[in-house]
């Protein structure tokens, strides 16, 4: 009785997928398990290459029709993109006009197959590609964007000279083939680990504890902040949090797929996560872990973590901690919180597996389509992003507006830091630049990073968090591409195995099911086809280690 | 031919009444339903409907191979039924309740109120729904003072169907009720004044003549309760359900659901999922719409 | 029932006493609700996180979250397309369903079956969503208006089937004697059957009213204008930006203000205020004897 108006089944496909592509785009963050090898090259490349900014500018006005998911933050304040001083200031530099045409929020994905449905492209799309099925390289075979070899060798100096001194990002941007499909986002900056395990600092130095970093340190830590400070749930998560590399990096095994030794593997079949599993089930039993992690969502955890019911948990840098600690401010001065490093097994270990961003983003790079006119001076405009100049335009806006320069230290000025229409930081940055995610050009500059967190705690989380942020060039996958068979036989995989695998994961970490029936879990995983899977996955990686 | 030629010359006004409908069914269901053939293919959004490859019906013998079909297809069915056995009758019982209400005021009231959780969004009432039968929640703690064990009601398999249900009702009964309270509105006063002079008491009027009365909207909304037994929406089930109580939370949309979010378009296989389904409850519908014909004057046809 | 004041027996008393009872449970029941998201509108985000359990009384007051909702660009332009979206829709709606019901009502016409079929059989099978998006945007070329909104729906059936189960409640005769004394279809329908079913019509004007208000996904697919976004596009969007600062990977989307949480629950309010004010203007339909007196008349 609910429905008065039962919706045809289309229209609940359609909210599916909606929900699925939030889920999507929610996890990518968790689900990183895979990785690259790209070094962490500070700043953008400082190139001698005449800015294109400057040449364009003598040449005729071009105007560019410019797909792209608004970010959601710009979309307080923002009607479109065009009303952002950046991209009025690109304009003015750069002689292209842009009209941007962009999907409501939260509807990019079923907007780009309804775009690419309806064969009506724009000049420029800005969207993940390595999310299309089957690749980019399907992409470009279905003329939806256009390759750029030639382009970027040609009309990108800036780019180009990025890529040729950072060989392991062409990689990564590359398909298999080697084409390069879009400008893409690339992270600089050591701040690709935004989330890790946080724990009340004001407690531990209360109980004379030092930060835990091995197991057994933190079953200590938890224990006395049971018995000690009356936590009722000392450890507290949420479900979700268990797809992130959290604790079963010190049993040395990834949490999905993971790379060990150039070789593909799944970590719950491993022997490792069989250790995992007896450590979280005593957690469990002895009340250390929150029981209710299950059941519980996110608003409840932030509950348990500022009210004293939990003295550990997982946090993003940005939005939990920061969260946590102005929620505390008057009402609980001495609440303070210290970010501890992924936990080891022994002392002295370096932890190795992170949930992190990949230096190349994906998200938001920008593709040519072939209904562009314009491919060159559209790459020349683009590279721009790549230069200093440039990015500084994007990171940081208009020098004596929302930055000044103090040595050659960009720092933003109250419009920004403290804005006088009562804007938040986030806000204001998402009014005037395209810092704060992901862009065509270069993103998670240090130099914003530093001025973003505004806790002194939060400085040293993401100090911490990416201190051993090399590591996972041996552990985690590269972003890979499986073909679209592949693509069609893994979903049909891995909708069983998740399903069987999270139901006995409960059930182990719970005691529900006795761990001497591990075994007979992992022999049903295989039966299910968790092997060929990983195959998949093997291929996948083998040939992107040949780009 | 000549039939129509003369039911024309009979009815012509009908006929111009009904084109506008017929003409909108036409554009906007039946010549978009050409799409449905991708349930038999490997459908590329680029390639187009006619360029996809085709897949016979290897998307439909996945679903039916599936290790969790069989859990998928019952837990689907035993779901619904539960909602047939308790959502369906109680905005019935709730509009007659609110009918017999002597107080005009407050009668206005409570229909006001009831229906506002109508209004407010599934994610927020799930969020009060997880709170409320929580370790500390509300009605956590009103079954522990009948002496349950204290619990999150959500983590127990067992409880799953029941949260599902009362929560349903507790969102639907008052906007559920509006209809029949309009129903009830259109019976004519003066057979209750006839049965007063009778003698019939309100319990002997409610069962003679408001339920009477309500018999054929309620048979109608039945049959097509009847036919929409193979589906579940699945949005609020994934805002309450974890793996603890896939066993018998998880339907068919879920697990559909979980699929397309490997990151490749499950366009097919949804469709198929889709095809299936709405044969099963078309033909339930069917059945459900004679065997309604036969027992009562009331059906769709 | 209003209008007799018969003498009440002791039964019927008692049954008074425990049915305002049990209402005034559902009443506490199913305001609660309501009553929480007021509430954290009104609260301080920043105490509202910590809070566990019933919320009885704002969490520190703070209307912020009001303030921020207004300053959104979008907001004021999203009520003016929903009511021109929400009145125009449903009159049409109306219109058209009001046509369907009362032909598919009329008994002796050999086709109204078959009819019928072919329009449940819509309730089953469709195409699927991009067929659809082809249709409206590119063969009617309706993409990027209101009117993308309103005409693929023009019909529920649901509603239709509705409304036609009371259609066929009004008696044979009065539409007979009408057509006796020469008044063709259009003049029944719109001078017998429809005033003679006012508490239905009032339904379906509540039906088809409030889910024009509560639709974002036709808006969503169709309009690339911001400008021409609905209230509840604007605020499904609001409402993503708070979960999405939850599970962004980089840096980025971590406010820390004082209506991060708050904020969600004042655009739920700013959205649904409008709507339910409706409802008490078409309950006055719903009153026994409006049908008894157009029988008389």
């Amino acid at each position: 009785m609910a429905n008065n108006t039962r919706s045809p089944l289309w229209r609940k496909q359609a909210v599916m997928l909606v929900l699925a592509s939030a889920l999507i785009a929610g996890c990518s963050g968790n689900t990183g398990n895979n990785n690259n090898s790209a070094p962490n090259t500070g700043t953008p490349t400082n190139s001698a290459a005449p800015s294109p900014g400057d040449s364009s500018a003598s040449s005729e006005p071009i105007s560019l029709t410019y797909w792209t998911g608004l970010n959601a933050f710009a979309a307080r304040s923002l009607k479109e993109y065009g009303e952002s001083l950046f991209y009025q200031e690109l304009e003015k530099r750069t002689n292209v006009k842009v009209k941007f045409e962009h999907p409501a929020v939260g509807s990019e994905a079923e907007q780009f197959n309804l775009l690419i449905a309806s064969g009506k492209l724009p000049d420029v799309i800005e969207y993940n590609f390595t999310t299309y099925p089957g690749g980019p390289e399907k992409a470009i075979s279905d003329k939806v964007i256009i390759p750029l070899n030639d382009i970027v060798e040609q009309h990108a100096p800036n780019l180009k000279a990025y890529l040729d001194a950072n060989p392991e990002m062409k990689k990564e941007i590359s398909t298999d083939n080697g084409t390069i499909y879009a400008f893409p986002a690339l992270g600089t900056g050591n701040s690709n680990v935004s989330s890790g395990l946080v724990l009340r600092k004001d407690w531990l130095d209360e109980l004379g504890l030092g930060v835990p970093e091995t197991i057994e340190e933190w079953t200590n830590v938890l224990t006395q902040f049971k018995e000690k400070k009356g936590a009722k749930t000392p450890l507290t998560m949420t479900l979700a949090e268990f797809k992130s590399e959290r604790f079963n990096g010190a049993f040395g095994i990834g949490i999905g797929f993971y790379l060990d030794g150039g070789q593909v593997k799944y970590g719950p079949i491993e022997p490792g996560y069989k250790d995992y599993l007896t450590q979280l089930n005593a957690w469990y039993k002895d009340g250390l872990l929150d029981p209710d992690f299950a059941t519980q969502d996110g608003a409840a955890k932030d509950a348990k973590a500022t009210n004293g019911s939990a003295g550990a948990f997982p946090a993003f840098i940005g939005s939990a901690m920061g969260k946590y600690l102005t929620a505390n401010k008057d009402s609980n001065p001495a609440y303070d919180l210290v970010a501890a490093q992924h936990p080891v097994l022994n002392k002295g270990e370096e932890p190795r597996f992170f949930t992190a961003a990949y230096d190349y983003r994906g998200e938001n790079s920008a593709g040519i389509t072939p209904a562009n006119k314009n491919a060159e001076r559209t790459a020349a405009w683009l590279d721009y992003l790549y230069s200093e100049e440039g990015n500084l335009l994007k990171s940081f806006g208009v020098e004596g507006t929302t930055y000044t320069l103090e040595g050659d230290y960009p720092k933003y000025t109250d419009l920004i830091v403290n804005n006088p229409d009562g804007l938040s930081i986030g806000d204001a940055m998402a009014k005037y630049l395209r810092v704060s995610t992901p862009s065509p050009g270069f993103v998670g500059d240090d130099r914003y990073t530093e001025q973003y967190y505004s806790f002194d705690q939060q400085k040293h989380a993401v100090k911490l968090f990416n201190q051993y942020y090399d590591n996972l060039k041996d552990t985690r996958l590269p972003r890979v591409t499986p073909t679209v068979d592949e693509g069609q036989e893994l979903s049909s995989i891995m909708a069983e195995v998740n399903t069987y695998f999270e139901e006995m994961f409960m059930q182990f970490v719970m005691g529900a099911a006795p761990i001497a029936e591990f075994d007979g879990y992992t022999a049903q995983l295989k039966k299910m086809g968790i092997e060929r899977a990983i195959e998949i996955y093997q291929s996948a990686y083998e040939r992107y280690m040949k780009r | 031919m000549r039939f129509i030629a003369k039911d024309y010359r009979r009815h012509k006004y009908l006929y111009f009444m009904i084109a506008p409908v017929i003409l909108y069914y036409f554009i906007f269901h039946y010549v978009p339903m050409y799409g449905a053939i991708i349930a038999f293919k490997n459908y590329r959004i680029a390639d187009g409907f006619l360029g996809s490859s085709w897949a016979g019906f290897s998307h439909f013998i996945s679903f039916f191979d599936s290790y969790y079909f069989w859990r998928l297809l019952k837990n689907t069915l035993l779901l619904n039924l539960y909602m047939l056995l308790f959502s369906f009758p109680a905005p019935i019982l709730f509009a007659l309740l609110i009918n017999e209400i002597a107080g005009k005021k407050f009668k206005s009231m409570v229909q006001t109120v009831t229906y506002l959780p109508h209004f407010i969004s599934m994610i927020v009432i799930c969020g009060m729904i997880t709170q409320f039968v929580a370790r500390e929640g509300v009605v956590t703690d009103i079954l522990v003072w009948f002496g349950m064990d204290r619990t999150a009601l959500l983590g127990h398999p067992e409880y799953f169907r029941a949260v599902y249900v009362i929560s349903d009702i507790w969102q639907s009964v008052g906007w559920g009720s509006i209809i029949y309270l309009a129903a009830i509105s259109g019976i004519n006063p003066e057979l209750y004044e006839a049965a007063r002079i009778d003698g019939a008491n309100r319990w002997k009027q409610t069962l003679h003549i408001t339920l009477p009365g309500l018999a054929a909207i309620i048979t109608i909304l039945f049959i097509l309760k009847i036919g929409n037994m193979l589906d579940v929406g699945f949005e609020k089930i994934i805002l309450l359900y974890n793996p603890s109580t896939y066993v018998t939370a998880d339907v068919i949309s879920t697990f559909v659901y979980r699929k397309g979010l490997g990151g490749t378009n499950e366009f097919s296989y949804a469709t198929a999922i889709g095809l299936f389904q709405s044969a099963i409850n078309f033909m339930l519908l069917l059945a459900a719409n004679r065997f309604s014909k036969k027992v009562s004057e009331n059906s769709l046809w | 029932m209003e209008t007799t004041s018969v003498k009440k027996t002791k039964g019927e008393r008692i049954f008074q006493a425990i049915l305002v009872l049990f209402m005034l449970f559902m009443i506490v029941i199913t305001l609660y609700p309501f009553i929480y998201v007021l509430l954290s509108s009104i609260s301080d985000s920043r105490q509202l996180i910590s809070h566990t359990g019933l919320l009885l009384s704002p969490q520190g007051l703070n209307l912020d979250a009001y303030v921020k909702v207004f300053q959104n660009p979008n907001i004021i332009g999203g009520y003016v397309n929903t009511i021109v979206i929400v009145v125009g829709g449903t009159l049409l709606n109306l219109f058209m369903t009001s046509l369907g019901a009362y032909v598919l009502s009329r008994k002796g016409v050999p086709w109204t079956r078959t009819v019928m079929l072919l329009i449940v059989f819509t309730m089953f099978f469709s195409g699927g969503l991009i067929p659809m998006y082809l249709l409206v945007n590119n063969w009617l070329d309706l993409g990027n208006s209101l009117l993308a909104l309103i005409i693929p729906g023009l019909i529920s059936t649901w509603n239709l089937i509705i409304l036609r189960t009371s259609f066929e409640a009004i008696p044979d005769g009065l539409i007979e004697s009408a057509r006796m004394d020469g008044a063709q279809d259009f003049t029944i329908l719109f001078r017998i059957v429809l005033p003679l079913s006012l508490p239905v019509m009032a339904v379906m004007v509540l039906f088809y009213g409030v889910s024009h208000w509560n639709s974002w996904f036709s808006a969503m697919i169709y309009l690339r204008d911001r400008e021409l976004f609905p209230l509840q596009l604007i605020l499904r969007e609001i409402l993503i930006q708070n979960s999405t600062a939850y599970m962004s990977g980089d840096a980025s989307a971590s406010d820390v203000e004082a209506v991060g949480e708050s904020i969600k629950y004042a655009t739920i309010i700013v959205a649904t205020l409008p709507i339910l004010a409706v409802y008490p203007f078409l309950q006055k339909y719903f009153v026994k004897g409006v049908m008894i007196g157009s029988i008389k008349g």
